[in-house]
């Protein structure tokens, strides 16, 4: 592996290098497993120099932001396509694409539980034993990652595809919208509110999770105010 | 010996006092929070954020142009294509097959997330505000500021703001045990730069449009529902109800400070048999129960158990006044 490309990798890593260079150092390391295992490494240092969780990076992430450049190259021609595509301003867009590619990275379950390993790839040899990602005392303990499901395994990074959202293009129930405009409405009058309102009412419907379908009697939280 | 004991107290106490001078150079978790609040309102910024929840991860980007009259532009990036446009106080849903819904909305509230005046009381009784470090986002030098839930019955939250003009950065919604729900993030950003109008307007032309309910009006009077027991520290904000809904219809807000509860008690009608019925959407919840002619939906920003309290304990303010 020469300097330049550890070079390049670094760059991409700060979202400074150029599309062309991008497309051409993606190409390589598709077919080039050192300069994936030291593209992986640069993202696990990052995450645990910010303290963040290590999560190990999809075998066909390189594909995943050549897709996701491909669809930024050619806009006019891709909205004629579908009208779900990626609109990602040309600066931000290759270090965006990157960021969205690192966070499919499989984490199922707890932090302390591993992906499966056939799931990884060539990337399961860049999982860290979670002891090394421990932050020090003057910070709290990094989050545990349940945000990401075994699910999200089939999730990509573009929307291009449509993976995830094959008959979701269905309009959110007009009740459900209601209530939430609604709510923010009312929230934010009081100069209160939760976080990341209004975003749920244009992501897909796949979100809305049934919890239980009859009420599950919540002893636990009454319990809690109890004490 | 002594003099080594001496060295070792001095080093500690150098520290120690380090320590707590680099504490008190750190600006205070909640003046932060206000300061974000009027950054969110105030400045033109657009950028590119992912958002991840249930298992998922969306991309948006966001369009902003701050002032008395605040104008934006949410669009979905992944999945289908749909969009949310503000201006002012109107408010349209564009969904991904051209149809739109324009709602008008009795406050100027954003689209992106606020946080409550960090002066109000009951914050600090229900959530610990701590500025717990640096970080950077999207290129920015972040402040760390923790707010943490003291009990079960709310969420806490992670925030990243910029240390220069106090927006949000990266948010994460946390359970009681400390694990993200939901994470919001900006992987791209612009600040200080006026959206283009191209950029605040739909990007479809041709749109089918339909003007929702007509807008809620704030009951003076005594509301006629309300939640006999309400969980700790979540205490009556609002009523309101649209001029031509029928009566008892009503829309009532709770709120801890932080967290906030919407109750939307309407008539039953011939709607779904959706009694007991639990639904997660991120971290918003809706627990809806039938109480005779009437059905109670409880939406908000908080666990399930909480909804479903809160939806269990809502009775007409007759019954509570009958019962002893």
């Amino acid at each position: 592996m020469s300097q330049q490309f550890q070079e390049q990798l670094s760059a991409l890593m700060d979202g400074e290098l150029q599309r062309d260079e991008t497309m051409f150092l993606l190409r390589r390391v598709e077919g080039d497993r050192s300069l994936l295992a030291r593209w992986s490494g640069y993202h696990v240092a990052r995450q645990a120099l910010r303290r963040q969780e290590i999560l190990p990076l999809r075998a066909d992430f390189a594909s995943s932001i050549m897709a996701a450049i491909d669809a930024e190259a050619v806009p006019a021609i891709a909205r004629s396509r579908s009208a779900t595509l990626l609109r990602w301003g040309s600066g931000g867009a290759i270090a965006a694409s990157v960021a969205v590619a690192a966070l499919i990275a499989t984490g199922p379950g707890g932090g302390s539980v591993p992906s499966p390993a056939g799931q990884q790839g060539t990337v399961a040899a860049t999982q860290v034993p979670a002891a090394s990602t421990t932050p020090p005392p003057s910070l709290p303990a990094e989050f545990r990652p349940p945000l990401l499901s075994p699910a999200l395994d089939a999730q990509t990074a573009s929307a291009t595809t449509g993976g995830f959202s094959s008959g979701g293009a269905a309009p959110i129930d007009p009740r459900l919208q209601s209530y939430l405009i609604r709510h923010y409405d009312a929230a934010g009058s009081t100069g209160q509110a939760g976080m990341v309102p209004y975003v749920l009412l244009i992501v897909p419907g796949q979100a809305q999770q049934q919890i239980s379908v009859r009420d599950a009697a919540p002893a636990e939280a009454e319990r809690q105010q109890r004490r | 010996m002594r003099y080594l004991r001496v060295a070792a107290c001095i080093l500690v106490a150098f520290f120690a006092g380090q320590a707590a001078a680099d504490d008190a150079a750190r600006p205070d978790g909640a003046v932060l929070l206000s300061r974000m609040g009027e950054a969110i309102r105030n400045l033109d910024y657009q950028g590119s954020f992912t958002y991840q929840h249930a298992g998922r991860t969306d991309t948006l980007r966001v369009f902003h142009a701050g002032g008395p009259r605040e104008r934006e532009r949410l669009v979905s990036l992944s999945g289908p294509r749909t969009e949310l446009i503000r201006d002012g106080f109107n408010v349209t849903c564009v969904q991904a097959d051209g149809s739109a819904t324009v709602y008008t909305r009795l406050s100027n509230r954003g689209l992106l997330p606020l946080i409550p005046d960090a002066g109000d009381r009951s914050l600090a009784t229900h959530y610990e505000v701590r500025n717990v470090g640096s970080d950077r986002v999207a290129g920015f030098v972040a402040d760390i500021v923790d707010v943490v839930a003291r009990d079960r019955l709310r969420y806490g939250y992670r925030l990243w703001l910029d240390q220069q003009s106090h927006l949000l950065l990266r948010s994460v919604v946390t359970d009681a045990d400390r694990r993200p729900l939901e994470q919001f993030m900006f992987v791209s950003l612009e600040i200080g730069q006026p959206p283009s109008e191209t950029d605040l307007a739909p990007s479809r032309r041709e749109l089918q449009v339909t003007t929702a309910t007509p807008q809620e009006l704030l009951v003076r009077t005594e509301p006629t529902w309300s939640v006999t027991d309400p969980p700790s520290g979540f205490e009556f904000v609002s009523a309101r109800r649209s001029p031509k809904d029928p009566d008892g219809t009503e829309h009532l807000v709770y709120s801890d400070g932080l967290a906030n509860v919407s109750i939307y008690v309407e008539p039953k009608g011939d709607g779904p048999d959706d009694d007991g019925e639990l639904v997660g959407r991120g971290t918003m919840n809706i627990h809806t129960r039938v109480q005779g002619a009437w059905r109670i939906t409880v939406v908000g920003d908080v666990p399930a158990e909480t909804v479903a309290m809160m939806s269990r304990a809502v009775a007409r303010r007759s019954e509570t006044a009958a019962s002893p």
